[in-house]
């Protein structure tokens, strides 16, 4: 399965990324970080984690966290819709999913097609932005899902650093 | 891996023997180095040298601590050659791979060692309190070598005194060519040959191959990821249940649901057995903890010239690993206390009609779903009077609480934080810092203590241990529209109050109850981040007094659910950590019940005590 992938990308420089909206932007992230994606789920609620953790939710057994990615992004919140959809990722050993207003598709975007990323792009902080991809009109914001998930911690620890002086 | 290790043991033995005749091949390496340069068979990359020494930490480790046990037998009993056997061996072993991954350090303390037991074995030297002093100090010696090259810290021991001491003794009972050589030649020109007869390694060989038949090594976590495929199980089958049930109503008298009615009621069955195998899966005798008593008893009575004799049951007794894991320095506490404080000096137990041997009963036994530990001595006991003379003094207690007291109250002083009757301050105990730690560890693990004692007799203190932290009890309650557990043993009581009582002090609520003022938590105020909580007053609500070692707290919840046993999971890598937060549950409808973890929640109230003050 992986190395399929591989060879392609190798080949021909394909991407292929799962797209996802958030607000009016169109976000992706790499395939093969993407475990599953499911339907929002009624959620627990986690006192005195970070702002942005909606609260966990039962994955069949195991317990996994909920990351807002608005509030992560610092977009404003929105009511859940029929199409807000949780992406599960697995970043080493780390299982977490990420909320999102929809997720649109799974695209091939050949690498040249990407560009580096602004230096500011809608109010995200571009540590997290790997590049833009310009497809048919269409700009779709490559997320690095790691990246996203070590400034979580960043903040969060200083939060619980904060909370213990 | 399973090749890999045959042959790691295959050749530790074989160079084993190889170097008993030529120590001097293997010195030219440095401690630490893979031994490449010790012959083309036995070039490892990194990795695998990395796999063999940690197989040599984890071997020698356990064969270390069953060594304290059999010494401390030994000595007891001098003539058992089986035993000594049985000690020459695992020293040999570990001497043997020591030198095969140029362990020098560990080398040169073994082989000194082994001499002795070599000696003592043909029975050319017999076993003496001083002897025994002297090979323990190099057994301990080696286990500090073993955290050494475990920690990876490089740090160099010094091992000469240990030696010389050994070597001392060598002299001492056998004055023969060895006597006269300096110690830092000893290590390389003491008589290796005559150390182990050929056949002695094949024996052990033999040995091992038996046990690998009976048993492997697993890593704790393919248990607990089979624990939690389990865990899924159960629900699918409670949500099959379900579905069965609501089937049955419809058409009771189909013969299709009756036997799916059937099916499901044996996959409950098989269910509820696989749970409990997997737990027993990780259940370890408390041996494990028990077997590093007899030396720390020994160790202890002859440093205090008391004569104690431990006696042991139920080392057989299972428990969880967890729990196995926390008991070990509560119990360690509790025998320094009776060695320390309770049993007396041999000329005063005579004067008191007491035989000159003091005793120590350490047992352990099931009883229903709990474990019981105990610890008893038939020392002096513990006063009740003094004890609460001291807490008077030291402001612990009040005139008037004395007064009431009785005499279980009066010992379940001894938990209270800062107490200690000791008149001296010992290296062993009487630090004031004793039992109230005791107590909160115990605690930690959902259990209880007690402790009986009578003036003049004797003390036992018992520990009530759960046989497994997977399942816990747990009280369900509502704050706000969270539902959340409460692990049952820390639950002291809930009683229902109106929001007029609870009462302001210094900007903190608080509620008295019969007297005693609780500080009181909001649970809803939790999740909504403090401020956002409505101090409604109107209503009946539910104080929850919860107490971890002497410490209570009030939780102000807004309804009491009921008492479920749950299974504990973890919150997972990212939000492990969060505080007040244990772990979670998945209850029978699938949704997820946060489970609270009452010592945090203490100690991050306690911290906006002190802050405010």
């Amino acid at each position: 399965m992986e190395q399929n992938f591989r060879k392609e990308g190798d080949s021909k420089e394909i991407l292929q990324l799962v797209t996802f909206r958030l607000g009016k932007e169109e976000y992706s992230i790499d395939i093969l970080r993407v475990q599953e994606i499911i339907r929002h789920m009624e959620l627990t609620r986690v006192p005195k984690a970070p702002d942005f953790v909606d609260g966990v939710i039962n994955l069949r057994g195991r317990v996994i966290p909920v990351l807002d990615l608005r509030k992560r992004f610092g977009l404003p919140v929105n009511e859940r819709t029929d199409e807000t959809r949780i992406i599960v990722v697995d970043i080493s050993d780390k299982t977490v999913g990420f909320k999102v207003d929809a997720v649109s598709e799974v695209l091939r975007l050949a690498a040249d097609k990407v560009e580096p990323p602004p230096s500011l792009v809608a109010g995200i902080d571009s540590e997290y932005i790997k590049g833009v991809g310009k497809m048919e009109g269409r700009l779709i914001i490559l997320l690095d899902v790691s990246k996203i998930l070590t400034s979580c911690e960043k903040e969060s620890l200083a939060a619980v650093n904060k909370a213990v002086a | 891996m399973g090749n890999n290790q045959d042959f790691d043991i295959d050749a530790i033995l074989g160079k084993l023997d190889a170097e008993d005749e030529t120590p001097e091949g293997v010195q030219p390496l440095q401690r630490g180095q893979p031994p490449q340069a010790a012959g083309d068979s036995f070039a490892f990359g990194a990795n695998e040298m990395d796999e063999i020494i940690q197989d040599f930490i984890v071997e020698a480790t356990e064969s270390l601590e069953s060594l304290d046990h059999k010494f401390v037998e030994l000595e007891k009993n001098p003539e058992a050659t089986g035993l000594l056997n049985d000690i020459f061996r695992s020293v040999h072993t570990i001497k043997g791979a020591a030198g095969f991954l140029s362990f020098h350090q560990i080398v040169e303390v073994t082989h000194v060692t082994e001499e002795i037991l070599n000696k003592l074995r043909k029975g050319e030297m017999v076993v003496t309190a001083d002897i025994m002093d002297a090979v323990l100090e190099a057994v301990d010696l080696v286990k500090i070598l073993i955290r050494n090259i475990k920690e990876k810290n490089n740090r160099k021991e010094e091992t000469g005194p240990t030696i010389a001491l050994l070597h001392e003794i060598l002299k001492a009972h056998m004055p023969g060519a060895q006597a006269g050589a300096a110690v830092k030649e000893q290590a390389q020109t003491a008589g290796y040959s005559d150390a182990a007869p050929v056949d002695r390694p094949a024996i052990g060989r033999r040995a091992e191959d038996k046990d690998k038949e009976h048993n492997i090594r697993v890593d704790i976590d393919r248990l607990d990821a089979v624990m939690n495929l389990i865990g899924e199980l159960v629900l699918s089958r409670n949500r099959l249940m379900v579905l069965g049930s609501k089937m049955s109503g419809w058409k009771a008298d189909d013969d299709m649901v009756t036997q799916m009615d059937e099916g499901i009621g044996q996959l409950d069955l098989v269910t509820t057995d696989l749970q409990v195998a997997v737990m027993k899966m990780r259940m370890q005798p408390i041996a494990k903890v028990f077997n590093r008593f007899p030396r720390m008893v020994r160790d202890m009575a002859r440093q205090n010239s008391k004569e104690i004799e431990l006696l042991m049951t139920g080392e057989e007794t299972e428990l969880d690993k967890t729990v196995i894991e926390e008991i070990g320095d509560p119990l360690v506490h509790l025998i320094r206390n009776s060695i320390d404080h309770g049993i007396e000096a041999p000329e005063e137990r005579i004067k008191r009609g007491k035989p000159a041997c003091g005793a120590i009963k350490l047992k352990a036994y099931q009883e229903g779903q709990h474990i019981v530990v105990s610890v008893e001595d038939d020392g002096k006991g513990i006063d009740p009077q003094a004890i609460t003379r001291s807490a008077l003094e030291k402001g612990l207690i009040t005139a008037e609480d004395s007064a009431k007291m009785s005499v279980k109250d009066s010992l379940n002083l001894i938990f209270i934080p800062g107490f200690s009757t000791a008149k001296n301050v010992s290296n062993i105990s009487g630090r004031g810092v004793g039992m109230d730690v005791v107590k909160t560890n115990i605690s930690k693990i959902n259990g209880t203590i007690n402790v009986e004692s009578e003036h003049g007799k004797g003390t036992r203190i018992t520990f009530r241990l759960p046989l497994t932290l997977a399942i816990i009890q747990v009280l369900t309650i509502q704050a706000g529209a969270e539902i959340y557990g409460i692990p049952l043993s820390t639950v002291v009581e809930n009683i229902r109050v109106t929001g007029e009582e609870i009462k302001t002090i210094e900007g903190r609520e608080v509620i008295s109850i019969r007297d005693r003022v609780f500080p009181v938590i909001r649970l809803a105020g939790l999740v909504d981040r403090g401020g956002a909580a409505a101090r409604h007053a109107d209503g009946w609500k539910y104080i929850v007094i919860i107490g971890v070692g002497e410490k209570n707290l009030g939780l102000l919840v807004d309804r009491l659910h009921g008492q479920e046993e749950i299974v504990m999971k973890s919150m997972g890598e990212y939000l492990k950590g969060t505080h007040g937060v244990a772990g979670a549950c998945i209850n029978g409808d699938g949704n997820i019940i946060l489970i609270l973890d009452v010592a945090d929640l203490m100690e991050t109230s306690g911290k906006v005590v002190s802050a405010r003050a």
